[in-house]
């Protein structure tokens, strides 16, 4: 599937403000069955751009605006092919439990519990209903977790929050993407098996426009390792394997290594924060392609988002003076993190 | 002034038996037994109000008063002979080469956990294991440019490495100020021996960190970042800042822009190309670390992975200095180097290894528990002096957290004797006199364009009788270090 892809971020402030510093994680993943063709970066004010691999090999875009400003525009239009994946992983080998002492290492990284991804005891009843055997496969059994989240677990925004913890979800037994993968990856973690988040777009299925919630979002799934393959993605919010209309933009151990945009900024101004993102299936692969291309964002060539994801009011935060003593004055500076949530 | 002196069944570092001193203590022991206890007294008062007025102080943040105290001086110099001196140079270069090395390959190759010298799950589960770090060219591979290796004398005499600081290791200034303060309170004495000079470390230090600025920087600027006023060492931060002649800034006083670290002037923004930083990673750039943190610099750490500011010490070299990686330096020093120690380690058993864990928690009572996450002399219980409450709760929290415990019998310090005012001292009369205090010794190493350990260190005592625990903050004082030129002429 070849698609195009545009998503689009403005921040804004209700004051000036100064030293603005962001890291930006929109960069589609060069991957075996995804293909970046092109990824145009487009930035309202414009500043110098750097990028680095993080340690996950998600490409990292930072910039600081330094001046005066009142709003961050952000606009980044990526073609990317992708590939149905022709595996089945009901089909693959590998059976659990898994025998930990036979993974590599480094995916000690991804067993542990962390950041909103909590043990908690209710993974152990619903392990339970997962009625896992010795023996049976990884595919089957990630499938049947896939199935046991989507039964017991309904959709519903303004329930949770970005910084939402699995036990939230488990409480509630509601939330969104964010929230299932989250948990989905609890769960695997609670079976011993690695599982990684992916934050990325989804496109919408012409032919299953009801399923995929109808139009294009900004989405979370996870995935879990397979000894034999790799990573194979799992959907439990849509209860399906990652297929092609799924587009990787970066991959971390839970939401707090991928937000696709990050940042400090100083003054006391509050921020708000809209995002877009629309995606269409092109037929031929256009002729003005670039690997990595860096721009001005021209006010007046703007169009405005199509439709807001959600718009989220920061607080202001009171920060603590780190190795100093209590007694030490508050430094005259507010640093606020600009982040929005994933939607779907 | 030494009659009295208690020799005990430790290793005395001046006298072999009572009365007879070792032979680079001969001299200084002939010129204090001919001064009378008032005269030296006066002294000692002297460098007291040298020290207050030079305003050379310390802050202990337990203490809810929160004054600033001077860092007790005992003028008692401790002299170490010049071969000794040498067998520490050696073990001390070939210590920080390993450790530069060992953070460079787990950054990068991981070979040392690919060949299972080292257990990957020790690394992983490290709190200063600094993923963000995994894949970052550092300035001429040096990430450990600084370091303070703790060394302690057991009753042997033997040296052994009680724990390196390779993060950001104080102490420094107060060796080169209490040198200071001992050649004019002692001048004559000072005179008798031929010690090395000290002096120069500021200038080597300026030297490492100039070593490592980006190519682009011919005349490289270089600034001391401290946490600010109210941090412990800011008095070190300013002594450094002034010796060096650098600037001295806090974290609102840079800012980055394109990738490239500026310092506000009254002239304008100024690159800024080296940073000896005093912060602790977690506190250094709150877009990558600790976002609460208001004392980094947002944006830092995107400066210095493009290679346009080096930080010394490099960020993530927590690992190396990790207590619970300790013991397995020597290891690294085979793996890496294929040579034998030249210093050996004190023996550690490693809470998160089965066998090691059911031994301490069997030996509560004859080891020392320390935390792997704190420094300083806290979270420690030294488990023949502690009460069985103590013991206990040390054991839960061992069985609890494993991986954040280690445990090392007890070292039997080696002693030096000390000024002691009358209080708490053996002999009953009260009087003032001289008596063994264990001492350590920390010297301080520079990793630059060459190696240089600085010829003395930082040497503690532990001021309370019997105490076995020299830092600052829980009581400790210091001496002046003498490493003398060569045998013939001391």
């Amino acid at each position: 599937m070849l698609l195009k892809i545009t998503h689009e971020t403005e921040l804004s402030y209700n004051e000036p403000i100064v030293e603005s510093v962001m890291e930006l994680r929109m960069f589609p993943r060069q991957e075996n069955h995804q293909h970046r063709l092109s990824f145009e970066l487009k930035l309202s004010p414009y500043s110098a751009v750097n990028s680095y691999f993080d340690w996950l090999g998600n490409t990292v875009h930072t910039f600081t605006v330094n001046q005066l400003h009142q709003s961050i525009r952000i606009r980044t239009t990526s073609v990317v092919e992708t590939e149905r994946m022709m595996l089945v992983p009901e089909a693959l080998p590998d059976t659990w439990p898994m025998q930990e002492n036979k993974l590599d290492y480094r995916l000690w990284d991804f067993l542990q519990f962390g950041g909103p991804v909590v043990a908690s005891d209710a993974l152990a009843d619903l392990s339970r209903a997962l009625a896992p055997r010795n023996g049976i496969r990884i595919g089957e059994l990630g499938q049947r977790m896939i199935r046991l989240i989507n039964m017991r677990f309904e959709y519903e925004k303004g329930v949770t929050t970005s910084a939402s913890p699995v036990t939230e979800i488990l409480e509630h037994r509601k939330g969104v993407c964010q929230d299932f993968t989250h948990l989905f990856i609890a769960l695997a973690r609670y079976l011993k098996i690695p599982a990684r988040y992916v934050s990325g777009l989804l496109h919408p299925d012409d032919t299953d426009r009801e399923r995929f919630r109808g139009y294009t979002q900004t989405h979370a799934w996870a995935e879990l390792y397979f000894p034999s393959t790799g990573w194979i993605g799992f959907d439990p919010t849509n209860s399906c394997i990652a297929g092609e209309n799924f587009v990787k933009v970066a991959v971390g151990r839970d939401y707090r290594d991928v937000p696709p945009n990050k940042g400090l900024y100083r003054g006391n101004a509050k921020e708000t924060i809209q995002a877009s993102v629309h995606s269409e299936v092109l037929q031929t692969i256009p002729s003005d392609l670039f690997p990595e291309k860096i721009a001005p964002l021209s006010t007046s060539a703007s169009q405005k988002p199509r439709f807001f994801l959600r718009t989220v009011n920061s607080h202001n935060q009171d920060h603590v003076q780190q190795q100093q003593q209590e007694k030490s004055p508050l430094v005259q500076q507010q640093q606020q993190q600009q982040q929005y949530r994933f939607d779907l | 002034m030494f009659e009295q002196y208690h020799v005990g069944n430790v290793f005395d570092e001046m006298f072999i038996e009572p009365g007879k001193p070792r032979r680079h203590y001969a001299p200084i022991v002939q010129r204090l037994s001919d001064m009378d206890i008032d005269a030296f007294e006066r002294r000692r008062r002297m460098a007291d109000v040298l020290f207050r007025n030079q305003g050379i102080t310390f802050t202990v943040y337990s203490d809810k008063r929160g004054v600033e105290k001077i860092f007790p001086f005992d003028l008692v110099p401790r002299i170490i002979p010049a071969d000794e001196w040498e067998l520490l140079e050696r073990g001390l270069t070939q210590r920080i080469t390993a450790l530069n090395l060992f953070c460079q390959d787990i950054y990068h190759e991981q070979r040392i956990l690919r060949e299972k010298i080292i257990d990957p799950y020790l690394i992983y589960a490290a709190k200063s294991f600094r993923r963000e770090m995994i894949g970052v060219h550092v300035p001429k591979n040096v990430y450990i440019h600084i370091c303070g290796t703790d060394l302690v004398r057991g009753i042997d005499g033997k040296y052994y490495v009680l724990e390196d600081n390779g993060r950001t290791p104080s102490g420094v200034s107060y060796v080169l100020e209490n040198r200071a303060v001992m050649k004019r309170v002692f001048p004559a004495v000072f005179n008798q021996y031929r010690v090395r000079a000290i002096e120069d470390y500021p200038y080597n230090l300026l030297h490492t960190m100039r070593y490592v600025a980006p190519v682009h920087a011919i005349d490289p600027t270089c600034v001391i970042l401290t946490p600010g006023i109210y941090n412990s060492a800011y008095f070190e931060h300013t002594f450094l800042a002034r010796q060096m002649g650098v600037d001295l800034v806090e974290g609102q006083d840079l800012v980055v822009e394109n990738g490239f670290v500026y310092m506000r002037t009254t002239a304008g923004l100024r690159r800024v190309d080296v940073i000896y930083r005093r912060l602790d990673d977690d506190f250094l750039d709150p877009l990558c670390f600790r976002e609460d943190s208001v004392l980094g610099v947002a944006g830092l750490m995107n400066a210095y992975r493009v290679g346009n500011v080096a930080l010394v010490n490099a960020v993530g070299t927590g690992v190396a200095d990790d207590k619970a990686i300790y013991p397995f330096v020597p290891d690294m020093i085979r793996f890496y180097l294929s040579q034998e120690p030249i210093l050996e380690n004190v023996p550690t058993y490693i809470c998160a290894r089965e066998e090691d864990r059911k031994y301490v928690l069997e030996n509560l009572d004859k080891l020392v528990v320390k935390s792997t996450n704190e420094s300083g002399g806290y979270g420690m219980l030294m488990g023949h002096q502690a009460t069985e409450s103590q013991r206990e709760e040390f054991r839960e929290k061992i069985l609890k957290e494993p991986r954040d415990f280690i445990a090392q019998p007890v070292v039997e310090l080696s002693q030096h004797p000390s000024f002691c005012d009358g209080t708490n001292v053996i002999s009953g009369d009260g009087s003032r006199c001289f008596e063994g205090r264990r001492v350590d010794l920390r010297p301080y190493i520079l990793y630059g364009e060459k190696v240089i350990v600085m010829p003395g260190g930082l040497t503690r005592v532990a001021l309370r009788r019997g105490s076995l625990v020299v830092n600052s903050s829980q009581g400790g004082g210091s001496k002046d270090t003498w490493v003398l030129e060569d045998e013939e002429q001391s």
